[in-house]
C-alpha cells in the first residue's frame, strides 16, 4: 500500500508516493493548471506511477492514504473569485468589517511600506455596506441575552439574500462566542427560508473573543465555502472514479488532516506550506533534533518557522488580503524576499525587492522579456544554479541576459562595472536579510538560533540556506532529499489534526471545574470528530492548551494545559505561565499580585496515523564530482573552479568539502568553502556551516 | 571623496543598515512585550531609536512618528546636564521633561550611551507613552493645570541605572509618584529594550569593527540627507503659508491659531511660525520638542515615504519659532495634551503646505493628500470594574481617523492618526469584557469625510452606556481638539472633514428597554432623553446608570471641488450609506431617480445652478497680506484647477478656459470668494459649538465657480497664500 500526497503550488503540482511497508518514496511533478486543477493532479499522480512502473487506476487502488493539499481557498481569495457574500451582525455594529479596526490600512504590510502613507489603503472589500445586514439582538460579555433575536427580521432577510442571489453568508454576532444561541437560530431560520444558500457562523468556524477578526474568519470562511465544497467535491469523485477507495484527506493550516466532509473551507488557506512545516519536523525528529528552524525560499517570499521541542507554534493572528483572521494555523513568519525579488539601485545603495518579477516575464535569464536583475539572475551568473539544470532541466535559462541586466542596471552604477561583484552583492544582501528575519524569529521566541538545527527546503531554500545559515548564527543546516517536494512530502506524514478553541476571561485560581468543563467539551467534540474521520480509539490523542496573561496586562501567551484541571494543577499551570513570562520578557516582568487570567483554551485532537520506515540508500555510486565549473567563492572574493556533484547518484557516507555544488532535479545546494557536507544513509544533506561570523562572505 | 569619515562599500552598508533597522525593531517588541499597557500597545505608542554620539538619529523603531523624534534631545539635555554626575558605560538616563526633550509628561523617554572601548560611539533609545503621571487628574491629562508643575512627574535626565545597576531608590521614587504600579514595569521594559540593543550593537562591532558600524551610521543619515535635497531639488521654489486653530484651552473656548509659513529655496525647507498665537494658560500648549516632532512628521510622511527617517531629514530644514507660542512654550505653560492638540494641529498646517507643493509638479503630484484626520482626543471613564477592579481607561476608537483625499482616489475611511504608523482601534468584545459598559453603536460618520472630487475617509461614531457596573456609576473626562472647527482641510478645492463632537444623554429609557429585552437604540437619533453638548475639553463628571455617552472624531479632507465628483460614485456612495441623499444633492449637486441611480441629466442642470448659485453669492477677496503668484517659464499646472502658461502670459481655470490675470498678478484678487457657514461642508463641521467666529472660505473660478481652494477662517486671523518663483518648464514624468 502506498500514502499518496499531492501539494498543488503555484507552478508545479507535486506528488509523493510512499511504500508503507519499504518506505520507498517516489516523486512526481506536473505543470499546475489554473483553468481546473484536477488536471494537474491528475498529471501528477501519472507522472508518479510512471516512476513506480504501474498506471494511475493502480497506484490509486494501491493507496491507503490519499492526502491533499490545495491552494483552492488561496486562489478564490487572492483573485477574487469566491462566492458573493451576505454578512449578518449584530444591530450597531455593521460596519465591524469595513472599519477593520483601522489596522486593515496596513495589516501585513512591511515596516517600509507603511511609511509609505499615500499609497496605504484598505483592500477591496469583499463585503461593503449594501451586504451587510444589522439584526436587532444583543447578547453581553457575560453570554447573558440583552435584547433577543428579532426572528422575524431574519426571515425577511433571508428572503432578501434570495431574491439578490446571494450564494453565501455569514453571521457574526456579538459575544457569540459566549453564547452561540443567536447564532444557531440565525442559521435555522436561514437554511429554512434560503436552503441553497452557504452559510458560515462566527462562533463555529472562530470561538474566540474579538469580534472584528471572528467575523472576518466568518466572512472568509462563506466566500470560500462553495468554491472549496464544490471543488473537493468533485475533486473526490475523480479521484473515486480513477480507482481511489479511501477517503480523501485534505491538509489544512493547523499542519493536520481533515475529511472532505469534515472541512471547514477557510481552514485549508496556506496548508502547503503548513505541510512544509510538518515535513520538517518530521524528518527532523528522524534524525534526532527536536529544536529545528524550518526555512523556505520561493519565487517571492522567504518563510520561517520555528520548531521547538518537536512541536510547532500556531499564529495568534492569520493575515489575509489585509483581513486579520483568527485561524488555527501554524505560525509562519515571512518577508518578500526571494528568487524573483528585484534588485535596484537607489543613490547611491543596492536594495533588494520587495517588489518581485512575476513568472511572466520573470527573471532576466528565463528570457521571457524580463530585464530588471533579480537574486536568480545573480545566482546564475555566480554559477550556483546551472542553465540546464534549472526546475529539473524543465526551464531553459539564458545566463547572458542575467549579465546584461545585472551590468546594465548594478555593476555598472554602483561596482564600477564588476558584473561578479554586483552578483555577489544581491546575494549577500538578500542573504542577511533572510537571517535578519530568523534570528528575529528566534530571538522574539526567547530562543537562541544556534541551538537549532536549520532545515532548508523549496526550491531556491538549498541554493541560498548555506549562505544565511552561517550567517543567522546557525551551525548545522539539513538538506532534505525531498526538498524539492517537501510539501507534499509533509503532507503524507501528516496526522489528522482537528482544532477547537474557545474564550472565556477567567482569572486564577477560581473556576477549576469550569475550566476542566471547558475542556471536555471540546474533547469530546473532537473525539466525535476523530470517530467520523475514522480514528481508531487508541491511535487518538488530545493536547490542551490555555492563553493567559496577566491581569491589567496586554500580552497573551500560548501553554500547554494537564489533561486534567482541579485546583492543584491550576496553581502548577499558573507557575508554568509565570515561567514561560519570565523566559520571553525578562525576570520580573510580570505584575504577578494583579493575578493570572485565562482567556482561551484550546484541544488539538489528534489521530495518529502510522510513518512508514525510511529506506536506506543503496551504497553504491562513486563520491565523484560529475563535472567542474567556476563558482563564486565568497572567502576569495572570485570566481574558482568548484567541483559538481549528481545530488541523486552519491552514495550515503560521502562527505564533500565546500566549495561545492550539489545538482537534484529541481534544486541546487551550494556548499560554501570552509563548509562541509554530509550525506546521510537516507540521502539528506548535512552541512556543518563552521564559524562564519560575518556570514563567511568578508565584504 | 575628501571626507574623513571611513568609506564603506554598498554591499556592507545593506547587511549593516537592515541589521541596525532589525536592531531598533528587536528593542521595540522587547519594550511592548515587557510593558503590557493597553494604551501604549493598543496604540503602539512607543518608539525605539539608536543615535550617533552627539544624538543624531541613525534609525527609529516602526510605532508612533512623533516619539522616536524626541530622542536626540533628550541625549542632548542629558549631555548638557548630566556630566556632574557622569555618563559611563552600562548607564541609563531617564527623562520626561517637555522642556528638556520629552513632547508631554507621559512619554518617559530612556537613553543609553554606547561605549566601545573608552570612547563613546552612539546612542540608544526608547520613549513610551505612561498610563499616568500623578499630577491633578488620572491617566495624564489634568485639565485645569495652569502650570507644568501640576501636571505630575516632570524628570530631567536622571540616571535609572548606574553602571549596568538599577538605582531601586529612582523606581522607587517614580512609582511613589503616579498612581498607576504598570508605570514602574513599563520602565524596566525601556530598560530590557536598551540593553538589548546596546548588546546586538556591540556584538555587530565584534564581527564588523568599529570603524564598519560608525560608517554605516554616518552613511544612512548623508542617504537620507542627500535624497531629500535631491527631491526638493526637482520641487518648486516658493513660499506656502497655511493656518490652524486649536478650539479650547482647558479653561475658555479660546482660539490659537499655528500660522506655518513654509518657504522652499533649493535643496532648503523652512518652516517660520511668525503669526502663531502666545502661550494657553492651559495644557494645549507643546513645547519646541514637540513643534520640532511636528515638522519632521509632517515631512516624513509627505516627502520622506522611500527615505530613511533619520537626521538626514532634519539636515535639510529649519525651524524659525518663538518661544512663548501655543506650539512653542514658555516655562512654566502646561503642555499635557501637546500630542493631540499644538503637535498635531501643527502637523495639519505644515501638511497642507507641503501637499500643496507637491500639487505644483507633475512629478510629484499623485503623492499629495488632503489633511488626514486633523486632531485626535482622550476620551477616559474611569471607576470599578465588573472585575472589582478599580480602572481609568481611555477609549481608542479614534485612533480610526479618516484619511485624507488623494489626487486619483478617495481618502481611506477609519484610516488612522498620522503620528501612528500602525493604527489600532480596540474590538468592542474586548472593551465590554473589561470595563462595565455596554456599546450601543460603532459605526462610520456619515458625510464625516470631507467633500470633493475625491472624498475625504470617513471617522466614525460611538455610544455607549453602564453596564454592569457594580455601584452602577463611572466618572467621565475628555480631552479633544477640533470640535468648534474641522482641521481636516482639503485640497484643491476639496472641502474639510467632520469635526469632533461629543454628547451625553441623560436620563435615557435604556434600563427599561433592557429589563423588557426590546431593541437598544442604535443611532444618537434614536435615544431617547436630555442631549447636552459637552466641551472639547471637560473635566470628570459622573455617568449614572441610563446616561448614554457619544462621541466622534475628525475625518479626512477632500481633493477637488465635489461638483466635480463622478455622480455615479455619489450614487454609490449613497447606497452605501457614506453621503446622505441631502449632501448628495447640496454639496455634490447629484440628482438620484428613485432607484437611487443618478439621473443624469438632471444633475448636469442642477450643477450648473449650484455654480450659478456660488458666483452669484461671491465676493472679491479681500486679500491682506496674502498673495497667490507665479514665476517661471513654459507651462505648468497646479492640480487640476490651474493652468500657469508663463509663454501665454496667462494664468487659466482648466475647467471652463478663463483667464484669470497674468502670472505676476495677485491670483486672489482674481479669484471670487463665497463665505458660508462651515456646515456647508456637511454636518458636525463645528455648528453645535458655532460661536459665529468661523467660517468656510471657498474661493473659486469667477468664470465658471469652479472651486479652486477650500479653507476655514477664522475672523481676522491670516489667509493662507502661495507663490511659486523661478518656476522651471515642466520635465518629463518620474
Amino acid at each position: 500500500m502506498y500514502t499518496i500526497a499531492v501539494d498543488i503550488g503555484g507552478t508545479f503540482t507535486d506528488v509523493v508516493a510512499i511504500d508503507d511497508r519499504s518506505g520507498r518514496t517516489y516523486m512526481g511533478k506536473a505543470l499546475t493548471t489554473p483553468g481546473d486543477l484536477q488536471k494537474g493532479v491528475m498529471n501528477g499522480l501519472a507522472n508518479v506511477a510512471e516512476g513506480i512502473g504501474i498506471d494511475v487506476t493502480s497506484l490509486l487502488g494501491q493507496a491507503g492514504r490519499m492526502v491533499h493539499a490545495t491552494t483552492q481557498s488561496s486562489n478564490a481569495v487572492f483573485a477574487f473569485t469566491g462566492a458573493r457574500t451576505a454578512v449578518l451582525t449584530t444591530r450597531g455594529f455593521g460596519d465591524t468589517l469595513t472599519i477593520m479596526r483601522a489596522t486593515g490600512r496596513v495589516a501585513g504590510l512591511s515596516v517600509f511600506e507603511r511609511h509609505h502613507y499615500r499609497a496605504t489603503q484598505k483592500p477591496r472589500l469583499l463585503v461593503d455596506e449594501r451586504d451587510i445586514f444589522e439584526i436587532v439582538e444583543r447578547i453581553d460579555s457575560r453570554g447573558q441575552v440583552v435584547t433577543p433575536l428579532d426572528e422575524a427580521q431574519v426571515r425577511e432577510v433571508a428572503k432578501t439574500l434570495r431574491a439578490r442571489g446571494y450564494q453565501a453568508v455569514a453571521v457574526a454576532y456579538l459575544f457569540s462566542h459566549q453564547n452561540p444561541a443567536h447564532e444557531r437560530r440565525t442559521a435555522e431560520i436561514l437554511r429554512q427560508e434560503a436552503p441553497e444558500l452557504y452559510v458560515s457562523l462566527s462562533a463555529e468556524v472562530a470561538p474566540v473573543q474579538g469580534e472584528y477578526e471572528r467575523s472576518a474568519t466568518a466572512l472568509f470562511n462563506a466566500y470560500v465555502g462553495p468554491v472549496i465544497d464544490e471543488y473537493l467535491a468533485r475533486l473526490e469523485q475523480t479521484l473515486a472514479a480513477a480507482g481511489l477507495r479511501q477517503k480523501l484527506l485534505i491538509v489544512q493550516a493547523n499542519g493536520g488532516l481533515t475529511t472532505v466532509s469534515q472541512t471547514v473551507p477557510i481552514y485549508t488557506i496556506e496548508s502547503g506550506p503548513a505541510a512544509g512545516v510538518v515535513g520538517a519536523a518530521h524528518v527532523a525528529e528522524r534524525l534526532g533534533y527536536r529544536n529545528v528552524i524550518a526555512t523556505d525560499v520561493g519565487g517571492t517570499t522567504f518563510k520561517v518557522a520555528i520548531i521547538e521541542g518537536g512541536a510547532w507554534s500556531y499564529t495568534a493572528q492569520t493575515v489575509l488580503n489585509q483581513y486579520q483572521l483568527r485561524l488555527p494555523m501554524i505560525d509562519l513568519a515571512s518577508i518578500g524576499a526571494g528568487g524573483g525579488s528585484i534588485a535596484w539601485v537607489d543613490g547611491s545603495r543596492l536594495r533588494i525587492g520587495p517588489k518581485s518579477a512575476s513568472s511572466d516575464p520573470g527573471p532576466a535569464c528565463y528570457g521571457l522579456g524580463g530585464e530588471e536583475p533579480t537574486v536568480t539572475d545573480a545566482d546564475v551568473v555566480l554559477g550556483y544554479i546551472s542553465p540546464d539544470n534549472f526546475l529539473g532541466g524543465r526551464m531553459k535559462l539564458y545566463p547572458e541576459r542575467a549579465v546584461e541586466a545585472i551590468r546594465h542596471r548594478i555593476a555598472d552604477p554602483l561596482f564600477g562595472g564588476d558584473v561578479i561583484a554586483a552578483a555577489a552583492g544581491i546575494r549577500k544582501v538578500v542573504d542577511s536579510q533572510m537571517a535578519d528575519l530568523i534570528r528575529k524569529s528566534t530571538l522574539e521566541r526567547g530562543y537562541d538560533p544556534r541551538d537549532f538545527v536549520m532545515m532548508a527546503y523549496g526550491g531556491a531554500g538549498p541554493v541560498h540556506a548555506a549562505s544565511y545559515a552561517a550567517e543567522a548564527g546557525a551551525t548545522r543546516l539539513v538538506i532534505p532529499y525531498f526538498a524539492t517536494v517537501h510539501s507534499a512530502y509533509g503532507a503524507a506524514l501528516s496526522d489528522i489534526r482537528f482544532s477547537f478553541q474557545f474564550s472565556e476571561p477567567i482569572v486564577l485560581p477560581n473556576g477549576a471545574s469550569r475550566i476542566e468543563a471547558i475542556f471536555a467539551e471540546m474533547e469530546a467534540r473532537g473525539a466525535d470528530a476523530l470517530a467520523r474521520a475514522d480514528v481508531p480509539e487508541e491511535r487518538r490523542e488530545f493536547h490542551r492548551w490555555v492563553e493567559a496573561r496577566y491581569r491589567r496586562q496586554v500580552h497573551q501567551l500560548r501553554i500547554p494545559a494537564p489533561a486534567r484541571i482541579d485546583d492543584a494543577a491550576l496553581e502548577s499551570l499558573a507557575k508554568a505561565f509565570e515561567r514561560e513570562y519570565e523566559r520571553l520578557f525578562g525576570p520580573g516582568s510580570g505584575l504577578s499580585d494583579a493575578g493570572v487570567e485565562l482567556i482561551n483554551y484550546g484541544v488539538d485532537a489528534i489521530g495518529r496515523v502510522d510513518k512508514a520506515p525510511w529506506e536506506e540508500a543503496p551504497r553504491e555510486g562513486k563520491a565523484e564530482p560529475s563535472s567542474h565549473r567556476p563558482t563564486y567563492c565568497p572567502t576569495k572574493k572570485a570566481m574558482v573552479m568548484t567541483p559538481i556533484y549528481d545530488g541523486p547518484r552519491l552514495p550515503p557516507g560521502t562527505e564533500i568539502q565546500g566549495p561545492a555544488v550539489i545538482e537534484h532535479p529541481g534544486t541546487t545546494i551550494v556548499v560554501l568553502a570552509g563548509q562541509t557536507a554530509r550525506i546521510d544513509a537516507y540521502r539528506h544533506t548535512h552541512i556543518v556551516t563552521g564559524i562564519a561570523p560575518n556570514g563567511g562572505a568578508g565584504v | 571623496m575628501s571626507d574623513s569619515r571611513p568609506q564603506i562599500d554598498p554591499v556592507t552598508f545593506e547587511v549593516l543598515n537592515h541589521r541596525l533597522l532589525s536592531i531598533t525593531e528587536e528593542m521595540g517588541i522587547q519594550y511592548m512585550r515587557c510593558s503590557g499597557s493597553n494604551v501604549l500597545i493598543t496604540g503602539n505608542d512607543a518608539a525605539t531609536a539608536i543615535m550617533q554620539p552627539d544624538g543624531a538619529l541613525v534609525s527609529v523603531g516602526p510605532y508612533i512618528v512623533t516619539q522616536g523624534n524626541v530622542l536626540p534631545l533628550i541625549v542632548e539635555s542629558t549631555q548638557r546636564l548630566s556630566g556632574d554626575v557622569g555618563i559611563n558605560d552600562g548607564d541609563i538616563f531617564i527623562c520626561n521633561d517637555p522642556y528638556l526633550g520629552a513632547i508631554h509628561h507621559p512619554d518617559f523617554a530612556t537613553v543609553a550611551p554606547l561605549f566601545w572601548k573608552d570612547e563613546l560611539i552612539g546612542w540608544v533609545g526608547a520613549s513610551g507613552h505612561q498610563l499616568d503621571t500623578g499630577g491633578m487628574d488620572p491617566g495624564g491629562f489634568s485639565i485645569k493645570a495652569v502650570d507644568v508643575h501640576q501636571e505630575g512627574l516632570r524628570m530631567p535626565p536622571v540616571k535609572l541605572v548606574d553602571r549596568g545597576v538599577m538605582r531601586e531608590d529612582v523606581l522607587r521614587w517614580i512609582r511613589n509618584q503616579v498612581r498607576d504600579p504598570l508605570v514602574a514595569l513599563d520602565v524596566k521594559g525601556q530598560v530590557a529594550a536598551l540593553n538589548t540593543g546596546r548588546r546586538r550593537i556591540l556584538e555587530l562591532i565584534e564581527i564588523w569593527g568599529v570603524d564598519a558600524v560608525k560608517a554605516v551610521m554616518a552613511k544612512s543619515i548623508d542617504f537620507a540627507r542627500e535624497k531629500l535635497q535631491q527631491r526638493l531639488r526637482e520641487l518648486p521654489d516658493g513660499v506656502w503659508r497655511d493656518v490652524q486653530y486649536i478650539d479650547h484651552d482647558g479653561h475658555e473656548p479660546r482660539i490659537y491659531q499655528i500660522v506655518c509659513t513654509m518657504t522652499k529655496k533649493g535643496d532648503r525647507l523652512i518652516f517660520d511660525f511668525d503669526g502663531t498665537s502666545p502661550n494657553a494658560r492651559g495644557l494645549i500648549n507643546s513645547t519646541f520638542s514637540g513643534l520640532q516632532a511636528a515638522v519632521l512628521s509632517a515631512v516624513y510622511i509627505n516627502l520622506c515615504w522611500d527615505i530613511p527617517w533619520n537626521r538626514g531629514v532634519r539636515d535639510c530644514l529649519e525651524l524659525r519659532t518663538k518661544v512663548g507660542t501655543v506650539n512653542n512654550c514658555a516655562y512654566p505653560a502646561p503642555c499635557a495634551m501637546a500630542t493631540i492638540s499644538a503637535v498635531i494641529v501643527t502637523i495639519d498646517a505644515a501638511w497642507r503646505c507641503l501637499s500643496q507643493m507637491l500639487l505644483a509638479d507633475e512629478r510629484y503630484r499623485e503623492e499629495s493628500m488632503a489633511v488626514w484626520s486633523g486632531t485626535s482626543m482622550a476620551p477616559i471613564f474611569a471607576g470599578t470594574s465588573q472585575h472589582g477592579f478599580p480602572f481609568a481607561a481611555t477609549e481608542m476608537s479614534h485612533f480610526g481617523g479618516g484619511g485624507g483625499a488623494r489626487t486619483y482616489d478617495d481618502g481611506v475611511d477609519t484610516a488612522g492618526i498620522v503620528f501612528n504608523t500602525t493604527p489600532n482601534m480596540p474590538n468592542i468584545e474586548d472593551q465590554e469584557a473589561e470595563y462595565p459598559v455596554l456599546y450601543l453603536f460603532r459605526r462610520h460618520l456619515r458625510d464625516s469625510g470631507g467633500p470633493g472630487r475625491f472624498r475625504g475617509g470617513r471617522s466614525a461614531e460611538l455610544a455607549y452606556t453602564i453596564h454592569q457596573a457594580p455601584d452602577n456609576r463611572l466618572e467621565g473626562l475628555f480631552a479633544g481638539t477640533g470640535a468648534e472647527m474641522p482641521n481636516a482641510i482639503g485640497i484643491a478645492g476639496g472641502m474639510p472633514g467632520a469635526a469632533i463632537r461629543i454628547a451625553r444623554i441623560i436620563g435615557t429609557d435604556i434600563p427599561e428597554l433592557m429589563k423588557r429585552g426590546a431593541p437598544l437604540p442604535a443611532s444618537l437619533e434614536e435615544i431617547r432623553g436630555r442631549l447636552e453638548i459637552q466641551l472639547p475639553k471637560h473635566v470628570r463628571s459622573p455617568i449614572e446608570l441610563g446616561d448614554v455617552w457619544y462621541h466622534s472624531w475628525q475625518a479626512g479632507g477632500g481633493y477637488g471641488d465635489p461638483l466635480r465628483r463622478d455622480p455615479d460614485r455619489v450614487a454609490e456612495d449613497v447606497a452605501r450609506r457614506v453621503v446622505s441623499p441631502e449632501a448628495a444633492a447640496n454639496i455634490y449637486g447629484v440628482v438620484l431617480d428613485e432607484s437611487g441611480r443618478c439621473d443624469h441629466a438632471a444633475t448636469r442642470q442642477r450643477r450648473e445652478a449650484l455654480r450659478r448659485q456660488r458666483l452669484q453669492d461671491a465676493t472679491v477677496p479681500v486679500p491682506g497680506d496674502a498673495e497667490i503668484r507665479f514665476s517661471g517659464t513654459g507651462r505648468r499646472t497646479i492640480g487640476d484647477v490651474l493652468v500657469v502658461d508663463f509663454d501665454a502670459d496667462k494664468v487659466i481655470c482648466p475647467e471652463c478656459g478663463h483667464v484669470h490675470c497674468r502670472p505676476q498678478d495677485n491670483l486672489l484678487t482674481h479669484l471670487r470668494e463665497v463665505n458660508a457657514p462651515l456646515k456647508a461642508a456637511g454636518p458636525v463641521r463645528g455648528e453645535d459649538y458655532d460661536t459665529g467666529r468661523f467660517r468656510l472660505r471657498q474661493l473659486c473660478c469667477s468664470g465658471c465657480g469652479m472651486l479652486v481652494d477650500v479653507q476655514v477662517a477664522l475672523d481676522g486671523a491670516p489667509r493662507p497664500f502661495f507663490r511659486i518663483e523661478n518656476w522651471p518648464a515642466p520635465t518629463a514624468h518620474r
